[in-house]
């Protein structure tokens, strides 16, 4: 997991929101809570996309789009399961429309993302490491979706169930077939 | 975010007895030299260049023009809800064609016993899987017991856990 980004973490999300919503500079605290989310956001797009500029288009429309939900924002959820519940539609919409486009069924989208990742310049990782990505990239896309923030984002299954909108049984259950599923891809 | 701990995630693996190590892998993903320094600076200049964008500002209006705007307006609302209401007619139809479209589909399929095209189809069709059973129950689609081998049930209880419904729920569809 990519380390979060150090600067400004010591504030709370209540913290922000007070300043945005109370404060006299909603553009200083919108800037803070992007620094404060900007790296587990992206990553977790990344690991959806593969390629950095897709990864860095989506960031910049996530934040639109969070700035301009965040007056609407009524604290029901956590911010930041609310930041990736807009990353993961966005990038899950940046997915079909490219299924769209190039007129590809589900299998090719792996393969081309399989293929993204062998020419991405902003990859390098070691031969396993790439094993491992080109297996995640096998799974459905619910399911990649399910086991990246599992095993690398380390995060609970009751976040999880937040930010998919399905209940955290049936997420881990997910997140168990896709274990199996990538076992039986790495060690065939 | 409060993340989960390290320990259980991997003692989780283990109990899978899976090889996989999230310690030993980071992903092998990277970053331009200074991104994160940067990202924040590029999306306040997005924020900025859509907020700089000339918002419509309705025009001041003299008194009559107003009454003039107000009646026009209020023609134009009519005759736009009259379409909406003759369009909308002709969406539910469209609607219902494509839902019998994605059901043939998922027939034809069906009958060739492809699990992962299945799999695929169900993931992808948008169709849920209460959408399946309503037709299963309607026994329709159902050719014999035999169509239901271990390997599609296996399936489709995989589906159903995906979509959080209940078991018993699709035992007593398939029944």
């Amino acid at each position: 997991m990519q380390p979060f980004g150090n600067v400004m973490k010591h504030y709370s999300d209540e913290d922000l929101l007070t300043m945005f919503f109370e404060g006299e500079n909603p553009n200083y605290a919108f800037n803070l809570i992007v620094r404060k989310y900007q790296e587990p956001v992206y990553w977790h797009i990344r690991r959806m996309v593969i390629c950095h500029d897709d990864a860095n288009d989506i960031m910049q429309d996530v934040f639109l789009k969070a700035w301009k939900a965040l007056g609407s924002f009524r604290k029901e959820s956590a911010l930041f399961t609310w930041l990736y519940r807009i990353a993961t539609n966005e990038a899950l919409t940046f997915l079909k429309k490219k299924k769209k486009r190039y007129f590809l069924p589900i299998n090719d989208v792996s393969k081309q993302l399989e293929e993204t990742l062998e020419a991405d310049v902003y990859y390098e990782g070691n031969e396993m490491e790439k094993k491992i990505q080109k297996a995640i990239l096998k799974l459905p896309e619910k399911q990649r979706l399910v086991f990246n923030l599992r095993y690398f984002d380390e995060m609970k299954y009751e976040d999880m169930a937040e930010i998919l909108g399905t209940s955290a049984g049936a997420l881990k259950a997910s997140y168990h077939h896709a274990v199996k599923k990538m076992e039986k891809y790495i060690n065939p | 975010m409060k993340k989960d701990n390290k320990e259980s995630i991997r003692k989780e693996l283990e109990e899978l007895k899976s090889s996989l190590d999230p310690s030993k892998d980071t992903g092998g993903f990277r970053v331009p030299d200074h991104f994160f320094d940067t990202l924040p600076g590029n999306i306040s200049n997005r924020l900025s260049t859509e907020s700089a964008k000339p918002a419509f500002v309705f025009p001041g209006l003299a008194f009559k023009r107003l009454i003039a705007s107000i009646v026009s307006i209020s023609l134009l609302v009519g005759i736009l809800f009259s379409l909406f209401l003759m369009q909308r007619e002709s969406l539910n139809g469209q609607a219902d064609l494509d839902y019998d479209r994605q059901m043939q589909e998922f027939y034809s399929i069906q009958f060739d016993m492809d699990r992962s095209a299945l799999y695929d189809f169900v993931l992808e069709s948008g169709l849920t899987f209460e959408d399946i059973l309503f037709e299963l129950e309607n026994g329709e689609f159902i050719h014999g017991e035999d169509v239901f081998d271990d390997m599609l049930l296996e399936e489709m209880f995989e589906q159903a856990i995906y979509y959080g419904i209940e078991s018993n729920y699709l035992l007593s569809s398939l029944d």
